[in-house]
């Protein structure tokens, strides 16, 4: 019997040798980060806060950015290269391209800015550590979120993170949406610092957003503290005179440049003497972090973008005699932008084989149309006869450039207006400061110049001063609301105006001041939304996608959809040839993009909403209020 | 299920039939009986006398053997029965009938139904097995020569598919049966000494091997639980076997010649292919006859006004003239005009050798037993600088310590060396005859004639490649014997790998050139462990009720460490290489490590009653860190049954029936090999700027968790029969299963509203069925002729059921919704109701030919181009005009293996192994984009005076890719030995004859692919073999 206690001891050993507890089964994965071991620290957190501060950038940069896409559509712009033109055919929920990708990457943002916000709970560190992580997370909610409801109204609200694969989301109203958000942005500025280096999300970036917020809810009182918050923030001023890289410099490509030249030169947003600065995304072509490597196809392709056709469409006789030339290719075409041609309007190389011209535009595609109301009706009046931001070096007309084929009988002389094929691809004004953009990395013969690297705002001060004046108007304090935007007007050289300001007022004044800093668009859905909610005007937010003020400013400010003067449809037809023609229309229910048809497909436990007007819109269910 | 019981209905009419067979002879009648002595001598079929057959008395089980010379001695009954049996014989009965001297002669069982089969934690006689398990002895290719183990199962197993290769390390995947996953691994788990084995096969040498079991149904592989959806391949080493020590040694010497290889242009053919190509479609012949042709066998022009068409002065060179409008390089012309030209085979391939050197000492004495042995195995391969060569020793040592405790240990260390760095045999292809191998100075041209398209062969054979592997391994084993049947063992098994990848690739190669040479290190350790325990109860009451009981528990963990470090840019001096990597001005360092941990636990019952009935219930456990956290555990459950009908009374009359047995099985086995951190959630890290432009790391998520990520599962049910019919000399298995997998780790589409556009997930199924079914037959047993043949046939169908569940309407003419489908995904080519491997997409179907160019115009093409598939009504092709093109795997495969023995001493072994109804991509043979600049492999192409259907003219647009039928019949081997004659060996005082052999690998492929190897797409040679196997 002793030998079986033998045994027995054996065994039962043996056995529990190799006993597991439930830890013996927990993953261990010691070379990969994840959420659990890097979204712990400070640090870590941090590392995804500059990640969302660097996903900023498709917003203004690189091709097809969300800023394009925000101008055609508005009352500035539109698109001309590809579609959607006709939205009542063409902007549907099926649509790839824009559509369905903003809606994917701002969700991105927000699950990352949601995750934030989850994480900060459980991370370890300082009070005050946890609320600043806390702080940056609700910033990129409130961001992206006010981007989101300004484009497709009625979406589903999401702020802490999503760790399962999840297919029952549902739709929150706007005004759910807007509610939550004040109030994340609210905490939010208690925490963001209150100075922050260049590129970071600082206090005043958040009261930027919590303005809008503020404004778009009806709440024009905190919108006026807010924004006066941004303006008295210590540090900021307005750019009053000249600074930063071109000083005590001479590019031969811009002559007498001015502080309006400066301030967007592009090393000069993240300059340290910029104190007008509030957010900007930054761009190096050297650096791992730039665009070369990760995204946006390397730089900012401002010039591919946003610049005019000018190569195109430029003729040696008058547009009646030569219908059709530039489509059968009998007529003598007078410009150029291949590596031979002529003189550009400053000297700038000595190599006779360069195209001047186009070493000092660049190769715009003509991509958008800029609105009657933009390149002439803003800028009318001796009141601007000075402005810097519609004159040398920093706006063009068409007619600084001249014929540049040597073989031309206009060779050398100024474009003609009269001459050109395709004046809406092939003829628009220059603005020449936000758009040309030297590219340090083009290799010398490359004529396919799409435009370089640079740092943008996302927020600059002279916003903010213009959100003042909007308040103060919503607040019935026009007259106040008038410093405001001297101030903005003044710097630039334009003349002060005297009287009430009104909401257009401030809309040309943006119009005219943000070009390419605002997102156009999304700011005109902000006030519809605002007056419909106040049901002023004859809006109600229950026919907003019946009758609207977006819908009703496009049809007096876009000449492309509209007849402005008469405010009717103008079904303006335009295309190459015979099969791409299209005609510019839309209708009231486009004042929101449509859901994407993937984002509702995809979602397979619960219906997510589509906005009227769209297919798919009967099936919608009660939004969360 | 259906099917299941269409089994069962057709086997159950088998049975009645066989039942209605009347007993062919009268039972003896009975008188009454006397003692008597019986005395005789049991001989094998040879005639040499067996030692050790044992001989029963069936009435009274009074048993005896037979001594060294084969003689026996036994008291019983003057009309007793008796019985002769020993291993690997069949057993005869004889009835004494009064006789004192009883000779008898035994037949060899080819059934082996004695034969011990490894199942998996334990043995089993092959009689009472319920699963589908097969076993091969490897004792039966020892005159064969292959490479790894794989290679020598190849066409002996059916529903084992190995594939022949082309690689030096021989085979190293296997599939069992079918593909049961559509992401996840098929490869079979591989177990070693009972030991679950996380290397390759290559580390261990065939020649160590005992036996290889493959366990193919749900219930046998059931013990392997989550690991065992693809089938488990059981290798068993050697031990000692007798007391006497036993040295072997096994030489064996090859040369691989390449018999089968497409052919490359002679300067005179890749003139005229370059002409060919020039004139492609144009009109030149008719306009300016003869322009590309040479100058000095023009037919119908002058020559005057041959040089006239490109306004060549009449005086110049008309050879030079010519060989400008072919485009030729300077070079090769110069080459040209010297008569050098280069026949590009001759420079990449050559004769290869295999050296295959194993020595190894067993036996056992005094409680111990012993095996070592150490072998050599060289492979040169037929590709100029390929090189393979690996040293492998192996220990099995065990001691009885007392009665009761057995300690032991089998330990095993393989070392690799695969330093070679071939020549880029495809690239001899491309390359002109007229060009350069060399530079003036010596070293290798880049680009033989100037082309950037045709890289050097050789230029590759200048890296400095360091590719070593080494692996240890180790099992520490303690068995115990417990009373009232139980028996106790524990191990601790360990596995150890370090693998060094270092390369120099210099400045003065293409591929280092922009680096400035560049250095690679990459060093990789794994270690992996497993600790088992395990008891047995083993238990027979009244020679009724048998039971085995097997409960095991064990844990595991896996470790890889890994470090890869580059560095480019060796300016100052390439003379280091990857030996310091500090020489470079540019570095770059990687690593990864990973772990997993597991945790089993297995119960399985074996019961038998009265050897006729078998049941085998199964439970595992398993737990796995790479299941999602919410539960991490599964279950595996599994029954099998078995009748041996021939055990039956009702069927002890039916006399040509010796073997009937019945089994059929059900179960679920897992794929546990779903990633080892898919279940976890990802970040990446991507850099960002700083306000003075100075790079930031960020950290970002990259995909999303799913803590609810499970195993892969298969449900699958066997049916097999077993038949031995004329005292086992025939013998049929069929087995027929019935897979189905879900789970399946897939991409499911997620809402992107969670940050996610994807994420894995268990969804989905694929079905399998299919058919085995294996032959053994002696067809011929005399003195001086014995011959028996294998044969296997297996069969796979394949379909998938589901995959992510995504439905889109179907609607009819009107429009109206009739009903759902679910979709399909053709990115992967998967298509609901459809096989994982058929082929879905635009169908060649032949070239366009001249008289056709009008409807070749109007979709783009011109004759010589590959003519596609077009549905009746279609102005340009679309998906509408896809077509089902085939399969890619064999539809059937079968394999015949032969053996013959002459005259004693002769053995004569061939195998036969086909398989046949697939096709296969052969996209290569669309050649000739690039024929005005390079060469390519010779083919017949496509000319106006060559219209063949098959090949497209040089440079032939098309849509879609060529698949040709891939059928074939090999003759895998011919193996022919001779055994020394006893007496001789005797005098040189060896204990056994020595046995020489000759052997061809690789005999004979028939087929219908005009290209290289059918299996392999790769150089493939003939291998033949001498070799020796001896014992000292």
């Amino acid at each position: 019997m002793k030998k079986l206690h033998l045994y027995t001891t054996i065994l039962i050993i043996g056995l529990l040798s190799g006993s597991c507890t439930k830890n013996w089964l927990a993953p261990v994965d010691p070379s990969d980060l994840s959420p659990d071991n890097a979204y712990t620290t400070f640090g870590g957190c941090k590392g995804l806060v500059t990640q969302l501060c660097k996903e900023l950038r498709p917003e203004v940069m690189g091709r097809n950015s969300n800023m394009k896409w925000a101008y055609e559509g508005s009352d500035l712009a539109v698109l001309v290269n590809g579609s959607p033109r006709n939205w009542n055919t063409q902007l549907v929920p099926s649509i790839g391209s824009k559509i369905k990708d903003f809606w994917d990457n701002a969700y991105k943002q927000i699950s990352r800015g949601a995750m934030l916000v989850t994480r900060s709970e459980k991370m370890t560190g300082t009070q005050e550590q946890r609320d600043q992580i806390r702080a940056y997370g609700e910033f990129f909610l409130g961001y992206w979120y006010y981007r989101l409801i300004t484009t497709y109204g009625d979406v589903p609200l999401i702020t802490t993170e999503t760790d399962y694969p999840k297919l029952d989301f549902q739709t929150s109203t706007k005004q759910r949406i807007i509610t939550k958000m004040i109030e994340m942005m609210s905490d939010a500025v208690k925490y963001l610092p209150a100075a922050a280096p260049v590129g970071e999300i600082n206090r005043a970036a958040g009261y930027m957003v919590l303005s809008k917020l503020y404004l778009m809810d009806g709440q024009f009182d905190k919108a006026l503290q807010t924004s006066t918050a941004v303006i008295n923030t210590p540090g900021l001023s307005l750019m009053k005179s000249r600074f930063g890289a071109l000083v005590g410099t001479v590019n031969p490509k811009i002559p007498n440049p001015n502080v309006m030249t400066d301030l967007f030169y592009k090393y000069n947003p993240s300059s340290a003497l910029n104190t007008e600065q509030i957010l900007v995304v930054l761009d190096d072509p050297y650096a791992a972090g730039g665009s070369t490597t990760t995204g946006g196809g390397g730089g900012g392709e401002r010039m591919r973008e946003y610049l005019v056709e000018w190569y195109n469409g430029q003729y040696d006789k008058a547009q009646t005699n030569q219908v059709g030339l530039r489509l059968n290719g009998t007529g003598t075409k007078s410009t150029i932008d291949g590596g031979t041609g002529g003189p550009g309007p400053y000297t700038i190389s000595a190599d006779p084989t360069q195209n001047l011209q186009i070493l000092w535009t660049g190769r715009g595609i003509g991509a958008q149309k800029k609105t009657w109301y933009f390149t002439n009706q803003i800028w009318s009046g001796a009141a601007f006869a000075k402005d810097m931001r519609h004159s040398a070096p920093n706006w063009y007309t068409m007619d600084s450039l001249v014929y540049n084929v040597k073989t031309s009988t206009l060779y050398g002389k100024k474009l003609i207006k009269a001459n050109c094929s395709d004046t809406i691809r092939c003829w628009d004004d220059i603005p020449y400061n936000k758009t040309v953009v030297d590219d340090e990395k083009r290799a010398l013969g490359d004529f396919n110049m799409l435009g370089g690297f640079q740092d943008w705002y996302i927020f600059r001060l002279a916003e903010a001063y213009l959100i003042r004046a909007e308040a103060l108007v919503w607040l019935g304090r026009g007259a106040e609301a008038v410093s405001d935007i001297n101030v903005i007007r003044n710097r630039a050289g334009a003349q002060s105006f005297a009287g009430t300001a009104t909401l257009d007022d401030v809309f040309d004044e943006r119009a005219r001041e943000l070009f390419l800093e605002e997102f156009r668009r999304n700011e005109m859905v902000r006030v519809a939304y605002t007056k419909a909610k106040l049901q002023q005007d004859g809006y109600s937010l229950n026919t907003l996608a019946q009758k609207n003020w977006y819908y009703d400013r496009m049809a007096q400010k876009n000449n492309m959809f509209f007849d402005i003067n008469a405010g009717q449809p103008r079904h303006f037809a335009y295309g190459d040839g015979g099969s791409n023609v299209l005609v510019y229309e839309m209708s009231p229910f486009h004042i929101f993009w449509p859901v994407p048809e993937s984002a509702i497909n995809d979602n397979t436990k619960a219906q997510l909403n589509q906005n009227f007007g769209y297919v798919g819109y009967e099936k919608n269910v009660p939004p969360i209020e | 299920m259906r099917q299941t019981s269409n089994y069962i209905f057709s086997i159950t009419i088998l049975l009645f039939v066989l039942c209605q067979l009347k007993p062919a002879q009268q039972v003896f009648a009975q008188s009454k009986a006397q003692t008597i002595t019986v005395k005789g001598i049991v001989t094998a079929p040879d005639g040499s006398v067996l030692n050790g057959a044992s001989v029963t008395d069936k009435k009274t089980s009074k048993t005896t053997a037979t001594d060294a010379k084969g003689q026996f001695s036994i008291t019983v009954e003057d009309n007793a029965e008796l019985e002769f049996s020993m291993v690997g014989y069949a057993t005869q009965t004889a009835h004494v009938n009064k006789r004192t001297v009883i000779n008898i002669s035994m037949i060899e069982n080819i059934a082996k139904l004695d034969e011990l089969v490894v199942i998996g934690y334990g043995t089993k006689k092959k009689s009472d097995v319920t699963g589908a398990v097969s076993q091969v002895s490897m004792a039966k290719v020892a005159t064969q020569q292959s490479i790894s183990i794989a290679d020598y199962l190849r066409g002996s197993i059916a529903g084992l598919n190995v594939q022949r290769s082309a690689s030096l390390s021989g085979q190293t995947s296997f599939e069992i049966r079918g593909q049961t996953s559509l992401s996840a691994s098929s490869q079979p788990l591989i177990i070693v000494d009972g030991m679950i084995y996380n290397g390759s096969i290559n580390d261990i040498n065939p020649n160590d091997v005992e036996t290889v079991s493959v366990l193919k149904d749900a219930s046998s592989a059931a013990v392997y639980g989550a690991s065992a959806a693809a089938g488990v391949i059981n290798i068993t080493t050697k031990q000692g076997k007798s007391e006497k020590p036993t040295i072997r040694l096994d030489a064996k010497t090859s040369v691989s010649i390449l018999q089968r290889k497409p052919e490359v242009y002679n300067v005179d053919g890749y003139l005229k292919m370059r002409s060919d190509k020039l004139i492609g479609n144009s009109s030149i012949n008719t306009t300016m006859p003869e322009y590309y042709s040479n100058p000095y066998q023009l037919q119908n022009v002058s020559l005057s006004t041959w040089l006239a068409y490109s306004g060549a002065p009449q005086t110049s060179d008309p050879t030079e003239v010519w060989l400008s409008r072919l485009n030729l390089a300077p070079s090769e012309k110069m080459n040209y005009y010297n008569h050098n030209s280069i026949d590009w085979l001759d420079q990449v391939f050559r004769t290869g050798s295999i050296q295959d050197y194993n020595l190894s000492i067993s036996g056992k004495s005094k409680g111990w037993n012993y095996y070592w042995s150490a072998g050599y195995l060289g492979n040169k391969g037929v590709v100029v600088n390929s090189k393979y060569q690996n040293i492998r020793s192996r220990i099995n040592l065990s001691n009885n310590i007392t009665k009761y405790l057995e300690l032991g240990v089998r330990a095993g260390i393989s070392t690799t060396n695969a330093d070679g760095q071939p020549a880029d045999w495809a690239k001899a292809y491309d390359n002109s005859p007229l060009g350069n191998m060399y530079n003036p100075d010596g070293t290798y041209t880049w680009y033989p004639n100037g082309d950037i398209i045709a890289r050097n062969p050789m230029g590759q054979t200048q890296f400095d490649t360091y590719n070593r592997n080494t692996v240890l391994t180790g099992s520490f084993f303690a068995k115990i014997k417990l009373p009232y049947g139980f028996r106790f063992e524990s191990s601790f098994n360990n596995h150890v790998q370090f693998r060094e990848q270092n390369q120099y690739r210099p400045s003065y190669t293409i591929e280092g050139s922009a680096s400035k040479g560049l250095a690679t290190r990459d060093y990789l350790r794994q270690y992996d462990w497993s600790l088992e325990n395990v008891l047995y109860w083993d238990k027979t009451y009244n020679n009724i009720h048998r039971f085995n009981l097997t409960l095991m528990q064990s844990s595991a963990k896996w470790m890889q460490y890994n470090t890869t470090a580059t560095a480019s840019q060796f300016t100052t001096s390439e003379a280091l290489g990857w030996h310091n990597l500090a020489m470079g001005m540019v570095a770059a360092n990687t690593s990864k490590d990973q772990y997993d941990t597991k945790a089993s636990y297995l119960g399985r019952l074996d019961y038998g009653l009265m050897d006729r009935y078998m049941v085998t219930l199964t439970m595992r456990r398993d737990g796995y860190s790479a299941f999602g956290q919410n539960n991490p555990w599964a279950n595996f459950p599994a029954a099998a049954v078995a009748w041996r009908i021939s055990k039956e009374n009702f069927m002890k009359h039916v006399d040509w029936i010796s073997n009937l047995k019945l089994r059929a099985s059900y179960g679920k086995n897992g794929n546990s090999n779903i990633g080892r951190y898919t279940a976890l959630a990802g970040l990446g890290t991507d850099y960002y700027l700083d306000g003075n432009k100075q790079n930031v790391v960020t950290i970002y998520p990259t995909s999303m968790g799913n803590n609810t990520l499970q195993w892969e599962e298969t449900l699958a049910s066997n049916l097999g029969l077993d038949l031995g019919i004329l005292d086992n000399r025939i013998n049929f298995t069929v087995e027929l299963y019935n897979m189905q997998t879900t789970n399946m780790l897939i991409d499911r589409t997620l809402p992107t509203l969670t940050g996610y556009s994807k994420v894995k997930a268990n969804l989905g199924r694929v079905d399998n069925k299919g058919l085995e079914f294996t032959t053994n037959t002696l067809n011929v047993n005399n003195k001086n002729f014995k011959w028996t043949t294998d044969i296997t046939f297996s069969l796979n169908r394949n379909n998938i059921k589901h995959l992510y569940g995504n439905y889109t309407n179907i609607t009819d003419s009107a429009g109206h919704v009739i009903g759902t489908q679910e979709l399909d995904d053709p990115t992967n080519g998967w298509y609901i109701g459809h096989s994982i491997d058929q082929v879905y997409g635009y169908n060649i179907i032949g070239v366009w030919q001249t008289s056709e160019a009008a409807q070749a115009s109007a979709l783009g093409f011109t004759p010589g181009d590959y003519k596609t598939y077009k549905a009746p009504g279609n102005n340009s092709y679309s998906r509408s005009d896809y077509q089902w093109i085939g399969y890619t795997k064999p539809r059937y495969r079968i394999g015949i293996n032969n053996m013959m023995t002459i005259f004693k001493n002769f053995q004569l072994q061939f195998m036969i192994r086909s398989e046949w109804g697939h096709v296969k991509n052969a996209d290569e043979l669309a050649v000739g984009s690039y024929a005005d600049r390079v060469s390519q492999m010779k083919l017949p192409y496509w000319t106006q005076d060559n219209n063949s259907n098959e090949w497209g003219k040089l440079g032939a647009k098309k849509t879609g890719s060529i698949y040709k039928n891939a059928s074939f019949v090999r003759l895998e081997n011919v193996s022919l030995s001779y055994t020394l004659p006893q007496a001789w060996a005797k005098t040189i005082s060896l204990p056994e004859a020595p046995r020489v052999f000759f052997n061809v690998d690789n005999v004979y492929c028939w087929d219908h692919w005009q290209y290289w190897d059918v299996e392999t797409k790769a150089p493939t040679p003939t291998t033949f073999t001498f070799g020796i196997n001896a014992t000292l």
